[in-house]
């Protein structure tokens, strides 16, 4: 079940080298995350804390919100794509 | 004998009548004045302290709600530059963290304990929890600006951020209108 993981970040796309993409075999988001975590070491931590999405990023499993979704434990479907993406707030 | 005892009743009479008008009524009219007096002044400093104990509250609630929004916006933009990673303007907001915030947590405390006696205990509480979420967040900071890996720390300050739009943010603006119904400075007191 290969998925993709594309970065909408700079600063989490440094932990990829010169990578833009991450493919993995997982059945949810968890998964997947932890799967990339060991192809990338370091990028599970920038992803979650405490075994949580951090405040700041967002995920979209094939462009929906997971938040909308089942959070962590979204099912990743075949050829699905993960896109994560940081959220900044100013004022 | 009967018109002499008659003629002396009227006299005493007339006697009593002329002492009662002339030295008892303006006596006793003079001690109804002087209590009107009294009163009027003991109403007067009543009104006098409650207007003084008004204008403090009105003082403080302005000091506060200023130093809140003050801290607020202090730690803010450390977090939103470093999230960024816009390391000049970064660098340039942490300085000045650093140089600011030992005087605001002074202050905010200092008030904090003035207000003891001008809120409620209910509200002076929540200040005091407040003020502890404060130097939480300080700690916090301190806590990412020593990380080492430079990917976390811009992370790390990126959801400080969010924490601060969403939460701190909401917190401050409920403590600030809690003083506000707690002082009857609000249009919506409802305590």
């Amino acid at each position: 079940m290969p998925v993709i993981i594309t970065l909408d970040d700079s600063t989490l796309q440094r932990r990829l080298g010169k990578n833009k993409i991450i493919m993995v075999d997982a059945k949810n988001v968890m998964e997947a995350i932890k799967q990339a975590d060991s192809l990338y070491p370091g990028f599970g931590s920038d992803i979650l804390s405490n075994n949580k999405l951090r405040h700041s990023l967002d995920i979209l499993m094939n462009g929906q919100n997971i938040a909308f979704l089942e959070g962590l434990n979204t099912l990743t479907p075949s050829d699905s794509e993960i896109h994560i993406l940081r959220q900044m707030v100013g004022g | 004998m009967d018109f002499n005892k008659d003629f002396i009743e009227k006299i005493i009479l007339l006697l009593v009548t002329g002492m009662l008008t002339g030295f008892l009524i303006p006596f006793i009219l003079k001690r109804i004045d002087e209590q009107k007096a009294s009163e009027q002044k003991e109403r007067e400093a009543v009104l006098s302290r409650q207007s003084k104990i008004i204008e403090a509250q009105s003082e403080l609630f302005k000091i506060l709600s200023k130093l809140l929004w003050d801290w607020r916006y202090l730690i803010m933009k450390v977090a939103y530059y470093g999230g960024q990673k816009n390391d000049d303007r970064y660098k340039e907001a942490l300085n000045k963290y650093d140089t600011d915030i030992w005087n605001i947590l002074n202050q905010i405390r200092y008030q904090t304990s003035l207000s003891r006696s001008l809120i409620s205990e209910a509200v002076y509480e929540q200040l005091i929890a407040f003020y502890y979420e404060i130097v939480n967040f300080d700690k916090q900071l301190q806590h990412i600006v020593n990380e080492k890996d430079t990917i976390k720390k811009v992370l790390q300050l990126a959801d400080l951020n969010v924490l601060i739009f969403n939460e701190a943010t909401t917190k401050v603006d409920t403590l600030i209108d809690n003083i506000a119904k707690d002082v009857n400075l609000s249009v919506n007191i409802k305590k």
